[in-house]
């Protein structure tokens, strides 16, 4: 086949005949020259291609993130959506917890004329009472962007906004707002609920505890927007909403955490004592009706607040109850058929245990007495013989099913609670079994002798009844003594207050019919006991179907006396009080019971 | 002729073509406008939100107990130390149900059996 037969397009595309080059060139000088060509442009054609199709790919591939993501900044804005928090509300749906819309004021200096800047920073000094120099300063400065003031009310952006300043931003936050408490300077449940800091994280108590549930789940929005900034919002936009927090409803009543705020708070100071509180307990439920501490703070103002009164005294401190765990130790026994109420010992005053000499408060000859008489009178020999009448393991089971030694599990954050002992001396059990000794927080202290109040059935301590409607799944309820054991135990501590040390918590029209049980006991500093006390009462009303368990401690009053130190007489008129708001509030009528 | 027909078609395609593409301008201009409208509508309702919480706020401020005590003791009100509860035996049987009695709903005859056989119903 003749080259010259091939038609010119082919001729390049075609093998030359099997007669090498040397050859071909011999016969067709003259076309060799145009194939070459060719093939150069080929050559110069596919590097041309090469290098755009390169270039666009090093632009629509490798630098495809960069370049799209610059784009996206012109005309694509992502907006958060910041999930609401979610409401606390009291049993009876009161609010003790809401949101409020604050305004965080910001400032572009850029984009401030000259001739703008006087305006500006006068209106601005005058109504956020910024110092006008400070503004002077900061307008000059040729910012991008600055906040001039955090957190406004509505009240001044008002102002603001009627102002039409240019360069001025206001930008709505969501802020947590607590209802004012029972004392000045002070919120409504402040210890219980906790804070929200500016971040929007729950801190400490319920607002800790129950961080996820309140939070709720922040969405966004993608939108795009013209050259002037202005959202198109049927533009192809991608959102995903926000979730809000779920609302919850606290077992607490808010009228009765108010009267125990003024009421722990007037205690602590008429006994010039350190600080008080008081835990009160719906009986058959476990829920939390009030949880007050004084001093306390104002939520509202968390950041300014001294640190040591954000600490919660009552689950996240343990102290040593003194003589009310006479009553457990008491039960217990009675349970165990150790003893009775009418078992009777003889009680000089001090019994020597693992060569230890242990006192009754008094350091008095009692001779012979009853357990009712020692629970009457808080004896702690008789409390001693009562543990050594039950056992050392019976005694070490009955503390834990009381729940000592683990959290109660209280659904607040940082409770903080000792575990008991590994190696017991005889010393430490005897001390113990009067409220020496053991380590408690008083949300265990309150459930445990709530358990002697609701027939022996421990209930799970709580403070959150609902979330989002839904009733927040507790621990079943437990049988921790027999229900005569526990009728025993309330008469015994209904015999308290009319023949015994719990004479100034009788309230009139109850005083046959509340039980109660007082307690004191020295604080440990530096390995030692000091003088200084814990003033403890508990009790419940009414005695054959109580309503209501409640706990007050105060700690180191200061009367003067030892004796008007003692729980009894420091912490046992503070129950009173609170008692007869509950029975105003709550509508308690007496059993009409005969005196024991 | 055949020229002439041939224009007129032209110039009806591109009136066509016109018509759409102004009919497309309007429809793009008012869905930009719907579009500011709503972001506006949008603004508004974040802002009656905001509203709202503060209402919200402001009511819960004013039930609060430590309000209502201030209202109290501004009208005089006091708190009574020597309160006292009395146990009153009451008129009426509390545990009765409130309401008629359930028997009234009964037919005629079967509370006339009843009062026969001394049974209720």
């Amino acid at each position: 086949m003749a080259v010259s037969d091939f038609p010119a397009g082919q001729r390049r595309l075609s093998s030359p005949p099997r007669q090498g080059l040397s050859g071909s060139r011999r016969q067709e000088p003259g076309g060799q020259l145009p194939r070459l060509r060719v093939l150069w442009l080929l050559v110069v054609a596919i590097l041309l291609a090469v290098t755009i199709w390169g270039r666009l790919a090093y632009w629509q591939v490798v630098q495809h993130n960069g370049l799209g993501q610059l784009a996206g900044d012109q005309y694509l804005h992502s907006i958060p959506l910041p999930a609401s928090r979610g409401l606390l509300l009291d049993r009876e749906m009161r609010p003790l917890a809401v949101n409020s819309t604050v305004y965080d004021v910001t400032i572009a200096p850029s984009q401030i004329d000259v001739a703008d800047r006087d305006r500006v920073g006068g209106v601005l000094s005058l109504v956020l009472g910024v110092d006008p120099q400070a503004m002077t300063t900061l307008l000059a400065s040729g910012k991008q962007f600055a906040y001039v003031a955090r957190r406004q009310p509505k009240e001044k952006v008002d102002q603001l906004r009627a102002a039409r300043l240019p360069g001025v931003d206001l930008q709505a936050v969501e802020q947590r707002q607590y209802l004012p408490g029972g004392v000045p300077n002070s919120t409504l449940a402040s210890q219980l609920l906790g804070f929200v800091d500016w971040n929007g994280r729950g801190q400490r108590g319920v607002e800790q505890g129950y961080q996820k549930q309140l939070a709720g789940r922040p969405g966004h929005e993608s939108s795009y927007t013209d050259l002037y900034g202005r959202q198109i919002v049927l533009g192809p936009d991608s959102r995903v909403p926000a979730q809000n927090g779920a609302p919850l409803v606290l077992t607490v009543d808010a009228n009765i955490q108010y009267a125990a705020e003024q009421a722990i708070a007037q205690g602590v100071q008429d006994a010039k004592a350190e600080a008080g509180s008081v835990i009160v307990m719906d009986t058959q439920t476990g829920g939390i009706v009030a949880w007050a501490s004084a001093p306390g703070y104002d939520a509202n103002q968390f950041a300014s607040q001294d640190p040591n009164r954000l600490r919660d005294p009552i689950a996240a401190q343990v102290y040593e109850p003194g003589s009310i765990m006479k009553v457990v130790t008491l039960a217990g026994a009675i349970d165990n058929g150790s003893i009775t109420p009418e078992t009777t010992i003889n009680d000089p005053g001090y019994i020597n245990v693992g060569g230890v000499t242990l006192h009754d408060y008094d350091l008095a000859n009692h001779g012979t007495i009853t357990m009712t008489n020692v629970l009457e009178r808080s004896l702690n020999v008789g409390a001693v013989r009562a543990e050594e009448a039950m056992g050392k393991d019976a005694y070490l089971r009955n503390l834990k099913a009381f729940g000592f030694g683990q959290p109660s599990g209280i659904d607040v954050a940082g409770e903080s609670a000792s575990p008991l002992r590994q190696q017991w001396r005889d010393a430490e059990l005897a001390t113990a079994s009067y409220g020496q000794g053991v380590a408690v927080n008083m949300v265990q202290m309150c459930a445990a002798l709530n358990a002697v109040s609701n027939g022996g059935v421990y209930v799970q301590p709580h403070v959150v009844q609902s979330e989002a409607g839904r009733p927040v799944p507790i621990a079943a309820p437990r049988q921790v003594i027999s229900a005569q054991s526990a009728a025993t135990m309330r008469m015994m501590m209904r015999s308290v207050v009319q023949h015994g040390a719990g004479h100034l918590a009788r309230i009139p029209g109850f005083e046959l019919d509340e039980g109660g049980k007082t307690g004191t006991s020295n604080i440990p500093e530096n390995g030692k006991y000091s003088k200084d006390v814990w003033a403890s009462y508990a009790g419940f009303l009414p005695a054959d179907n109580p309503r209501f368990t409640m706990l007050v401690v105060v700690k180191h009053p200061n009367n003067g006396s030892d004796d008007h130190n003692e729980g009894y007489y420091v912490s046992a008129p503070i129950w009173k009080t609170i008692a007869q708001q509950m029975i105003l509030q709550w509508r308690i009528a007496p059993e009409n019971l005969q005196p024991v | 002729m055949r020229l002439t027909a041939g224009f007129t078609r032209l110039c009806a395609a591109l009136a066509v073509l016109l018509l759409a593409a102004a009919a497309y301008l309007v429809v793009a201009a008012q869905a930009t406008q719907s579009s500011y409208d709503l972001a506006r509508l949008k603004q508004q309702n974040e802002q009656l939100q905001a509203e709202q919480n503060q209402l919200r706020y402001q009511s819960a401020t004013l039930h609060a107990p430590a309000r209502v005590e201030q209202e109290a003791q501004q009208l005089g009100m006091q708190r009574r130390a020597d309160q006292r509860v009395l146990a009153v035996e009451a008129g009426v049987d509390l545990q009765k149900p409130i309401g008629p009695d359930p028997a009234d709903d009964l037919p005629r005859w079967q509370r006339l059996l009843g009062r026969l056989f001394g049974r209720d119903g």
